[in-house]
């Protein structure tokens, strides 16, 4: 990936991270990226990934063809000639909608594709994408789930689907799928910032109510 | 004992006469129940249930009850009220602090001397949780907060429970009397030590808030109960004339219930079972089922023995040699296993005897009520502090089945599990005078 689309990804990252939770803390600096691949086998454990919130549990992209429009759950793209056959869902807010089609497009369709999947989380929980790695037909990712941070609006005990746009440094067939995906919960480490709120909590006075007596009875039952 | 020794024997026999010939499934109890009439279950929880007993006649001063009430409003004022959706988005973040907000208060007593001391001490340190988890989470979302200036370090409040550990059990009126008043401190130590703070308790910046203020507030809970264990022992002593070590007499104690409890789990385990502490299984407490399959009475049982095998394998409990770093609770919490499992076997022998503990109507539900409440009332003013303090442990077992029969309709089934809650009430309360007596002469020798 290009410095300067780093830049730009990671601009729109930190803005629509309220939003549609797009993944900052993954694939932001290329000194980090963790990256072994040929060309029909790799692993990144750092990998680019965008996610995107859909209100109506349903996916975030779908394909228009001259007779009807149908969801797409998960698809390899490797052409950016199929971009004009995908749009953006419905349920995609405006902001998360400009988000996802820069993303596609500035991916190098030449040395790169996108791997577009979905999975469901709670509302307030957000994804960390541990690793990708593909071999062959066969695309693989781990995660762990994190809670999002103070400013996110969500709602407690409510689930939401999140599409999964990863940019794969390898051109693959488009015949390629998700063989398995597994993770954990909740993350050991975060890079998450959770102190945002601009307020102080300070507690007043002793950390005690009352002073611990001090009991060394005695033989007669004393205490001192 | 020697009859429950037979009973694996005879079940085997029954199991190969099974095998032997067709195996067919027992009849199930809930695929054709008896029919339930409600008649009765209107004012089935009008009786309430009887007050917490006083282990022993102290209280908490009201300045000092009003400092540990200051404590809980010092923790919640920092935290705007109300909170809105536009100062903090994030709901579950939100829905946390505001909910043990609510919790700290609703816990707070209106009135102290309504509440004997421990039960006091109970809720401040219910209450002190609640706040220092709703305080902690806010700390941990705001810049200038941080939650681990709320409450005390785990570090310092293990050596608080390690100096308050090494006073106890202290110097008491009898060894009787101590027991009940020491073991219920010691109870707070034991598991504070063994639950809490034997986790990873550490509270960094980067932790997610919900987590962090979870822990502050477990934390702040053992700090509640180090200073209302320190003080309770304090008035305890100012109000015993001559007070006397009961060390002896605990471990006198400890050797005779100790010594019944490894009996009694030898021979539900046939004597081969390496492993004591073990679930046995229902079926260790009765030779034959004349009821079906999932009967209420069954499923009481399962229950039963269920629940008193994970405190079994939690709790102290003095059999294989095990050297008890607290001893009052361990004799305390012996004495409780005991019952438990007396009350089982009476359990399994009504079974025996083909009893269901199916309701036939909502008046015996009601009747059922009453005499578990009759039953706890007079163990609750018993003479006897252990039975007492038995009171306590058995009185919380009315929660479930008064939800359950507080629902706007709940089912025949769930009517039927609080009827059997009741009746096990009933069981646990008629075996703890035998226990408790014996747990009396064996420290009072």
């Amino acid at each position: 990936m290009s410095p300067t689309r780093r830049v730009l990804l990671a601009g729109l990252l930190s803005v629509s991270g309220l939003s549609g939770c797009l993944s900052a803390e993954n694939g932001s600096e290329a000194d980090e990226h963790s990256t072994q691949s040929t060309n029909t086998a790799g692993r990144d454990d750092n990998p680019t990934v965008l996610q995107i919130r859909s209100s109506d549990g349903e996916p975030i992209l779908s394909e228009t063809t001259d007779e009807s429009t149908s969801a797409v759950w998960g698809e390899l793209v490797g052409d950016r000639g199929r971009l004009d056959d995908l749009n953006v869902a419905t349920g995609v807010s405006d902001e998360d909608k400009q988000a996802i089609r820069t993303f596609l497009d500035e991916t190098e369709y030449a040395t790169e594709s996108i791997f577009i999947t979905h999975s469901n989380i709670r509302s307030c929980n957000r994804f960390q994408i541990q690793f990708l790695s593909w071999d062959g037909t066969d695309i693989e990712y781990r995660y762990c789930r994190e809670l999002r941070p103070p400013e996110a609006s969500c709602v407690t005990d409510t689930w939401e689907t999140v599409g999964l746009l990863f940019r794969i440094p390898a051109t693959l067939p488009s015949s390629a799928s998700l063989g398995g995906s597994g993770g954990r919960s909740p993350c050991q480490g975060s890079s998450t910032t959770y102190d945002r709120i601009d307020a102080n909590a300070t507690v007043a006075g002793n950390t005690t109510a009352i002073e611990t007596p001090d009991i060394r009875s005695n033989s007669t039952g004393d205490v001192s | 004992m020697s009859r429950r020794l037979t009973r694996r024997q005879a079940l085997a026999a029954v199991g190969g006469v099974s095998l032997g010939g067709c195996i067919t499934r027992a009849p199930q109890f809930w695929e054709n129940p008896p029919s339930f009439d409600t008649t009765g279950l209107d004012d089935v929880l009008d009786e309430p249930i009887p007050d917490r007993p006083r282990l022993a006649p102290m209280s908490f001063e009201s300045a000092v009850a009003a400092q540990f009430v200051d404590r809980v409003e010092r923790l919640l004022a920092p935290i705007p009220d109300p909170l809105p959706e536009s100062r903090l988005p994030n709901s579950a973040i939100r829905s946390q602090i505001t909910t043990e907000r609510r919790a700290a208060r609703e816990k707070l007593p209106t009135r102290y001397d309504d509440h004997p001391p421990f039960g006091l001490a109970d809720r401040f340190a219910e209450a002190r949780c609640h706040a220092a988890t709703a305080v902690g989470t806010w700390a941990a979302v705001t810049t200038e907060g941080d939650p681990t200036a709320v409450t005390d370090g785990a570090g310092t409040v293990r050596s608080r429970v390690d100096q308050l550990g090494n006073n106890l059990p202290g110097r008491a009126a009898d060894p009787v009397a101590g027991t009940a008043v020491y073991g219920s401190i010691e109870r707070w130590l034991d598991v504070a030590e063994r639950r809490t703070l034997f986790a990873n308790t550490s509270v960094s910046g980067q932790e997610d808030p919900l987590r962090a203020g979870r822990t502050v507030g477990e934390i702040e809970r053992i700090q509640s109960q180090i200073e209302a264990g320190g003080y309770l022992q304090a008035q305890y002593l100012e109000m015993v004339e001559e007070p006397q070590p009961i060390d002896a007499a605990l471990r006198s104690g400890l050797d005779a219930l100790g010594s019944d409890v490894q009996d009694q789990l030898r021979a539900l385990h046939d004597e081969e079972e390496d492993r004591l502490f073990r679930n046995p299984g229902i079926e260790a407490f009765f030779d034959r089922r004349p009821v079906g399959e999932n009967a209420p009475s069954i499923e009481l049982l399962s229950r039963a023995v269920r629940r008193t095998f994970e405190d079994i394998s939690f709790d102290p409990v003095a059999a294989e040699g095990y050297e008890p770093t607290h001893p009052a609770t361990t004799l305390c919490r012996n004495l409780l296993a005991l019952v438990r499992l007396s009350a089982c076997d009476e359990l399994g022998e009504l079974i025996e005897d083909g009893e269901d503990l199916f309701p036939k109507d909502g008046a015996t539900v009601d009747a059922a009520r009453e005499e578990a409440i009759d039953s706890v009332s007079k163990l609750a003013v018993a003479d006897n502090p252990l039975r007492r303090w038995l009171a306590t442990q058995i009185l919380p077992l009315f929660e479930e089945p008064d939800e359950i029969l507080s629902a706007e309709s709940p089912t025949t089934r769930e009517i039927t599990r609080a009827y059997t809650e009741y009746r096990w009430i009933s069981l646990v309360t008629s075996e703890t005078e035998a226990v408790a007596s014996t747990a009396s002469e064996a420290l009072m020798s």
